[in-house]
């Protein structure tokens, strides 16, 4: 019964293991396998719905699992009551206490946990780490969103839970202020050190922020890695489509020879390398970033190069750092490009016929079966 | 031209000046009728019964015949001579207010958060007693609490009453009334509390080591503060002043200081008494609504 929710000791692993959730018949999360190391800056990214905020909730006992265990280090603690874990969370509404003053609202958990002589030299620590040292007395309705999510964030850490849960936590604050945040956030971890669960449907605040980003979608974790292995090796077309934006080619393998497949896709010749197709089917979808491709007026060829000819400039847009046009191709797919904004060549008029080519290297292989726009409309919802 | 403008400054919009000087009176404007009302039927009849309470009957005077004498003494003397009435009315209502506040916290609780879709039928069986009258509903809790009535047959048949044990006429029975009449005044205002308040909060402190016991002590109630305090007052002051339920429930012994008014005023013409006792019961709840008030803190209020 006397589980200490402030172990100073070393930490352990947040495990996950065959956990489902249903709510009558709705299959919210499915048999979700997640570990995740002690000490890391995690982030669940996925779009509203994909039951990315239900596994928080379970993992903060605010839901119980319909089936699968979830352990703390060698502590199960799948029904383990919400009062005994040794995690806190930072709620999406913040949820601070309004008749409390922000000292007393940081002081909460400290005070429930018995602890005595220490609140005082803790809370002004917490308060200090997100700089608000001077607004302790203050009630939460005083101050403005931004300082309510520091507020938060402080009533949490001042406990030195293993696990920290961060439910969208920076969702309902102005970009610029999101932004401030984000980098804040990542400080205070690095400075405190403990396992951060992030959950948010913004691809950037997951992509800033966190060490290991597991996307969600539809109960299930389509995919886990480090950023950039998210962003350069996406193994399915919901990631290419969800973190970034991803063109998406059918293709047929032609064939297989060393590190090399060769592809055709619409009658024109591309490789791509072995270890970036994930499937060995012989219908592949070849996914390329538009930032990756090269936009040139006319023909180009080069070997050991993919082309793709017969384009036209249907749309050009200017925003600065880049110019994005979008190509039709023969075969009436658009083709997103970025051009970097080097100062070199003039933005290439709508209506001129282009030609693409990339390295083969930054290209990927997905399976063909699935669906070239997954995720694509759950972007635009997010955003 | 720079002096033109700064002068056109505070009236930006053009409004001509007498208008906005008219806007100023408007809030005195809408004050007015309830201003009138409370001059008319409150501060008219306080200074009418300070008055009385200061008269005096002249020796060999008919009943009911006293002159003014400034006699400032009849306050004292009718608290020394009634303040056993002061006191039980007062521990009846501080009974009243605490048992009925055991009942409608829960009451409260289970309409706000856990009645589903029975919520808005709930509120209307709290309200439905105020279709009948205040009056009537003591007397049929008359028959309720009668000798030969349900209660006391089944607290017979249990044991905790004696062969010749009653309610009615006893302390028990007066109690019951004050505290069934005024449950709606307890109830509604913690309702509404806790209706405004973010269920996430419990869920908050129940993230912060609270369990069910120690949030509902240290979120739910505080949240519910000002409901509370308004339940109490709303039952506390009616109950302090009621003689309806001493007069049809109780008997002599159980009589509350507003029989005692009542008595004096209309059965026996005491005005100078009568007008005293009422004016020391206003101030008396005056004063323990004040310190309550001050003491709870007067922000939970608003």
């Amino acid at each position: 019964m006397s589980s200490d929710p402030t172990p100073n000791g070393p930490q352990g692993d947040l495990v996950l293991s065959g956990v489902t959730k249903t709510f009558g018949a709705f299959t919210a999360v499915q048999e979700l396998d997640l570990t995740i190391p002690a000490g890391s800056f995690f982030a669940l990214l996925g779009p509203s719905g994909c039951g990315k905020t239900t596994t928080l909730r379970m993992v903060a006992g605010l839901e119980e699992p319909t089936s699968g265990s979830i352990s703390i280090g060698d502590q199960d603690i799948t029904w383990t009551k919400p009062y005994k874990r040794p995690v806190n969370t930072v709620f999406q509404s913040y949820a601070l206490f309004p008749h409390l003053d922000i000292f007393e609202n940081v002081a909460f958990g400290l005070r429930r946990q018995g602890v005595k002589s220490e609140v005082k030299r803790r809370v002004d620590d917490a308060l200090e780490l997100v700089e608000l040292g001077h607004l302790g007395k203050r009630k939460p309705g005083q101050l403005s969103g931004g300082q309510q999510q520091r507020v938060a964030l402080a009533r949490a850490i001042v406990n030195r839970p293993q696990v920290l849960l961060l439910d969208e936590p920076l969702g309902a604050l102005d970009l610029k202020l999101r932004r401030q945040m984000q980098v804040e956030l990542k400080r205070i971890q690095t400075e405190v050190g403990l396992t951060f669960v992030h959950v948010t449907h913004d691809q950037e605040e997951a992509m800033t922020m966190a060490d290991t980003i597991a996307v969600m979608n539809e109960g299930r974790i389509e995919q886990m890695g480090s950023p950039g292995e998210l962003y350069e090796a996406p193994t399915t077309a919901f990631v290419a489509n969800f973190l970034g934006q991803s063109n998406l080619l059918q293709a047929a393998v032609t064939s297989r020879i060393g590190d090399s497949i060769s592809v055709e896709a619409h009658g024109q010749h591309l490789t791509l390398p072995a270890s970036r197709v994930v499937s060995s089917a012989d219908r592949l979808l070849v996914g390329i970033r538009p930032e990756k491709i090269l936009l040139a007026p006319g023909d180009f060829d080069e070997p050991d190069v993919n082309v793709l000819r017969g384009g036209i400039v249907v749309d050009t847009s200017f925003v600065g750092v880049s110019t994005q046009y979008l190509v039709r191709m023969p075969w009436a797919q658009e083709i997103m490009v970025f051009a970097q904004n080097l100062g070199v060549a003039d933005i290439v008029p709508v209506g001129t016929a282009v030609t693409l080519a990339w390295n083969p290297k930054h290209g990927f292989g997905l399976d063909g079966s699935e669906d070239v726009n997954a995720g694509v409309e759950l972007v635009a919802a997010a955003g | 031209m720079a002096a033109q403008f700064t002068a056109a400054a505070p009236s930006p919009v053009g409004l001509p000046p007498a208008r906005r000087r008219h806007g100023r009176w408007t809030p005195y404007l809408l004050l007015l009728p309830g201003m009138g009302w409370l001059a008319l039927f409150f501060v008219t009849p306080v200074f009418t019964l300070m008055s009385q309470a200061m008269q005096t009957r002249p020796d060999g005077a008919p009943v009911g015949y006293f002159r003014q004498t400034w006699n400032v003494g009849h306050y004292w003397t009718s608290l020394q001579e009634y303040w056993p009435w002061f006191v039980r009315s007062f521990g009846y209502a501080l009974i009243a207010t605490i048992v009925a506040l055991a009942i409608a916290f829960p009451l409260a609780y289970a309409i706000a958060f856990k009645s589903g879709r029975a919520k808005n039928l709930l509120l209307v069986l709290v309200v439905a007693p105020f279709f009948v009258s205040f009056i009537l509903r003591t007397i049929a809790w008359k028959q309720i609490l009668a000798d030969q009535g349900p209660v006391v047959s089944m607290l017979q048949t249990v044991g905790l009453l004696g062969d010749n044990g009653r309610i009615l006429s006893t302390p028990v029975a007066v109690l019951s009334g004050i505290i069934y009449n005024f449950l709606p005044f307890m109830t509604l205002p913690i309702y509404a509390s806790l209706e405004r308040m973010d269920r996430r909060l419990t869920e908050a402190a129940s993230d912060l080591y609270a369990n069910g016991w120690t949030s509902l002590r240290k979120v739910t109630v505080p949240l519910a503060m000002p409901g509370i305090i308004a339940g109490t007052l709303l039952t506390f002051i009616p109950a302090a002043g009621d003689y309806v339920n001493a007069a049809l429930l109780g008997n002599r012994d159980t009589a509350m200081i507003g029989n005692v008014i009542d008595a004096r005023f209309l059965r026996l013409s005491d005005y100078p008494t009568a007008a005293a006792l009422s004016l020391v019961l206003m101030l008396s709840i005056l004063v323990i609504v004040g310190v309550y008030v001050r003491r709870t803190g007067t922000e939970e209020l608003v």
